[in-house]
């Protein structure tokens, strides 16, 4: 036992008087146990604006040993826990909600989310299918309204009598210390969920223009609201395999020796759960709850190419799938032009930026992209008709290829996008192989594939689920796609190299997975064309757009057989030329079509520099956590006001002043809260 | 004395020879991170696309800098040795990370009060290197490096909540409460030693 100095001076106390301390003590740890969880958990989705003390100083939550910059935006909600007092009533459980919605969407934007295949679905049709209301609800600009809540935090205070519950002869500052590890784990696991890869990506696209953001709400919530189920718009599926990709987030995630104890439970219906270990106190155990969404990779996309991939998906014949209607999965610049398809090759149309196309290391990827630069531009190599990807039917990548020249200077480099490879793999010569290999990969696993029916979904069991979250990205590009702009919302993350991800499928061909649907249709849809195997320097790029050249009229009739073509297309791809070809920017080819694209535009160049500063950012030289205060603000409270008199906090620091001047020095005033009641243990 | 045999609790890795430090380094500062009892300002570092918590406190940057460096040398010389005194599988190491308490001895056995430090807890990262033959294994193992990155960093999460009764009271503010140390390739013999027992 310690020194006999503290137990000394807490023997002088009378036992009134320590009753009481301890009765404050009690009243700031749950107080500070609420207001703290919820500022840990705000801070990590969205950027909230700091606090300045009187003095000018940065005002800091330093509770539980763990720093956090702190806020006033919070304050107004949290409000009832702030003054929380045993005495006068037990407190309310806190729910913070972390959500989007499709407020700032324009009319012609619709909310969609990629699933594991690549397919994109719409979410508002996925929640107003398994609503009752009738007259759908509309956002300010006339666009469809809807609202998905992809976490529900429950902060609570538990009956000391409850299964698990309070200890009442836990000594305050054991509990203390036992939050101080509970703040630290969950600051970690904050980091390790889906939507925090959302936030980063939604946070590093300047160009989003506000179209979609991460938002959050605080409410208070019934007694063990917890364990009632999530609302609709959490649990609700929006894609028919969101149920496996429940199951599979789940063992991603825990061990299974530890799975027991975790208390999550993967139900086949209902979001994905967590809960921490309660902290026992003696007023009762305080709990975290989360129930969440493992899926959350949403992007904004154009109403029209929807309604045009529709349109097409149907007759293709489509399986009549559940809720929101589905897209052929695709870069969303493919369904853009495939809308309007009905144009011959030379028409212009929106492209994507051709700087992104030498950021990836793998072909397959890029073709995605390059598709619609390629369909547009290319006319004369003999592609025929570039136009709509209808053939892709379900899950092809509508990788329109245009044939020719114009896809020459186009081809990905394969050996010096360093901002991917670096941050991922040390040895360059490696990243390069290993880039290569990925191309040459993905036409055998196309290959396999197209053998079976050109619209065949592979089995949702055979595709790694895992392929569509950032976190199994291949290489290093997968960090710096959270990085990208508007690129990485205007086309599905999912269809960016986490899609063609090599990595993501353990399988024998690993780009197999997400590039084989887009190779399967693309090639099963492709009519003969031999002149662009004949431009070496096209490469894998032009035979894909060949192939992909299938217009609508071509449909489904494949006149080559696809074995056939995925040769070509694998001896070019693994032609010299191919792999010694570089991407050349493209900022001058971009043009701006049609207007309402305009704000998804991104400059190419502007990509670049953004590539080559995440993969700074991949080395860690600036903690992420650190930078997001530059980025522009987010929406950061559902209750904004604009200028808040700080709020005093003197109130705590008198009654911990005096407990904490001999064990600590001199503090901010906030800093004063603190209890550190590790100088009074035994 | 206590005798009592502290936990332990050990967490699998799998990486490739270009990402291995990082793992390595990555994990051990997701550990520290929930030991170290003094006023932390969290940092953040990604390792392989994961955001892990980075503790940036000299001691514990430089420790972990220098002991994951000193793995993946033992572990280049397993996988390039034969011999049986290394561990004979190659390209597989350990790395121990103990946190210990100083307690004061009341009567001690020389006759002298002293401190003495005794481990509380025992975390073995067993770090196992993958090599790649062809360009679609190292696709492999990149996807099986991330999942046992992540499966690890919440196998912590999960073990420092469910385990919380056994860290030895604070009696202390101004340092770190717990020392610690970082121990490659322990043999199995050698916790012996580490238990108190002399």
């Amino acid at each position: 036992m310690a020194g006999g100095g503290e137990s000394s001076r807490q023997v002088q106390m009378t036992s009134a008087e320590g009753q009481e301390k301890d009765t404050t003590r009690m009243n700031q740890i749950l107080q500070h146990f609420h207001t703290k969880a919820a500022l840990m958990i705000c801070a990590a989705r969205a950027n909230l604006p700091k606090s300045i003390t009187r003095d000018g100083a940065l005002r800091q939550d330093r509770w539980f040993n763990t720093v956090l910059d702190d806020t006033d935006v919070l304050i107004d909600d949290l409000q009832e826990w702030r003054r929380l007092d045993l005495s006068t009533e037990r407190p309310p459980p806190l729910i913070v909600e972390v959500y989007v919605d499709t407020a700032n969407l324009n009319q012609n934007q619709a909310l969609v989310i990629t699933d594991d295949l690549g397919k994109r679905w719409d979410v508002a049709d996925a929640l107003t299918g398994s609503a009752e209301s009738s007259p759908r609800p509309t956002n300010r600009q006339g666009g469809k309204f809807c609202e998905v809540v992809l976490e529900r935090w429950t902060i609570e205070l538990d009956d000391v009598n409850s299964a698990g519950g309070g200890d009442r002869g836990e000594l305050l500052p054991n509990v203390y210390k036992k939050g101080v590890v509970l703040f630290r784990s969950l600051y970690a696991f904050l980091r390790f969920l889906p939507t925090w890869k959302l936030y980063r990506r939604l946070g590093r696209s300047s160009a989003n223009g506000g179209g979609l953001r991460l938002k959050y709400r605080l409410k208070s919530g019934d007694k063990h609201s917890a364990t009632l189920s999530a609302e609709d718009s959490l649990s609700t599926p929006l894609f028919p395999s969101e149920t496996i990709k429940r199951e599979q987030h789940y063992s991603d995630l825990y061990d299974s020796d530890y799975s027991t104890h975790s208390r999550s439970s993967p139900l086949p219906d209902g979001p994905s759960r967590h809960r921490f270990d309660p902290l026992r106190t003696p007023a009762g155990p305080l709990h975290i709850h989360l129930a969440y969404r493992p899926s959350v990779d949403f992007t904004v996309a154009s109403s029209e190419a929807l309604l045009s991939s529709r349109f097409l998906g149907l007759d293709q014949g489509l399986p009549a799938l559940q809720g929101g209607r589905s897209l052929p999965p695709q870069a969303q610049h493919t369904r853009q032009k495939n809308a309007f398809a009905a144009a011959p090759p030379s028409r212009t149309m929106p492209r994507e930026p051709r700087g992104l196309l030498g950021h990836y290391g793998s072909l397959g990827i890029y073709k995605k992209y390059m598709e619609d630069d390629e369909a547009s531009t290319s006319a004369p190599k003999g592609s025929g008709g570039e136009g709509s990807e209808a053939g892709s039917a379900n899950n092809n990548a509508a990788v329109q290829i245009g044939p020719g020249s114009a896809s020459g200077p186009r081809r990905p480099s394969l050996d010096t996008r360093s901002p991917f490879k670096a941050g991922s793999m040390a040895s360059s010569p490696r990243g390069a192989s290993f880039t290569t290999a990925s191309i040459g990969i993905s036409p055998t696993s196309t290959k396999r594939d197209t053998a079976r029916s050109p619209v065949t979904l592979p089995p949702p069991g055979s595709v790694p689920v895992e392929f569509k979250r950032p976190s199994y990205h291949p290489t290093a590009k997968r960090v710096s796609l959270n990085t990208l702009p508007q690129q990485a919302l205007r086309a599905p993350p999912g269809s960016l190299p986490t899609e063609t991800a090599i990595a993501s499928s353990g399988s024998p061909s690993p780009m197999g997975a997400p590039s084989v649907p887009r190779f399967t249709s693309s090639f099963a849809n492709r009519t003969k064309r031999t002149s662009s195997t004949s431009q070496p320097a096209n490469a894998g790029g032009s035979t894909e757009s060949s192939a992909r050249g299938s217009t609508s009229d071509q449909a489904a009739s494949a006149t080559r057989s696809d074995d056939d073509d995925i040769a070509d297309f694998l001896k070019l791809v693994e032609s010299k030329e191919v792999k010694g070809m570089k991407m050349l920017p493209s900022g001058g080819r971009q043009t701006v079509d049609l207007s309402k694209y305009s704000n998804m535009r991104d400059p190419s160049g502007q990509l670049a520099d953004e590539m080559s500063a995440s993969s700074l950012l991949n080395h860690g030289s600036t903690p992420p956590s650190r930078r997001l205060s530059n980025v522009p603000a987010l929406s950061t409270s559902s209750s904004p006001r604009p200028s808040h008199v700080p709020h005093v906090r003197s109130r705590l620091s008198t009654q911990s002043i005096a407990e904490e001047a001999a064990a600590r020095g001199p503090d901010d005033e906030d800093g004063d809260e603190e209890p550190l009641l590790f100088a009074t243990e035994f | 004395m206590e005798t009592r045999r502290p936990p332990e609790y050990t967490l699998e890795l799998s990486a490739d020879r270009s990402s291995v430090k990082d793992v390595v380094k990555g994990v051990l500062h997701t550990i520290f991170f929930h030991r170290f009892f003094t006023p932390v300002h969290p940092q953040t570092h990604d390792v392989l696309d994961l955001t892990l918590p980075y503790l940036s406190e000299a001691d514990i940057e430089s420790l972990v800098e220098t002991k994951a460096t000193a793995l993946v040398r033992a572990l280049d010389t397993a996988s390039t040795q034969q011999s049986p005194q290394y561990n004979p599988k190659a390209g597989r190491g350990t790395i121990a990370v103990q946190f210990l308490e100083k307690k004061r001895r009341k009567a001690g056995w020389f006759g002298v009060k002293g401190e003495e430090e005794t481990v509380w807890e025992n975390w073995i990262i067993e770090v196992t290197l993958s090599s790649a033959r062809s360009e679609s294994e190292a696709v492999r193992n990149r996807r099986t490096m991330e999942k046992s990155l992540q499966k690890a960093a919440m196998k912590i999460v999960t073990i420092v909540n469910k385990e919380r009764n056994h860290i030895p009271p604070i009696t202390t503010n101004e340092t770190n409460p717990f020392p610690y140390q970082i121990v490659i390739n322990p043999r199995s013999d050698g916790w012996g030693q580490k238990m108190g027992i002399f």
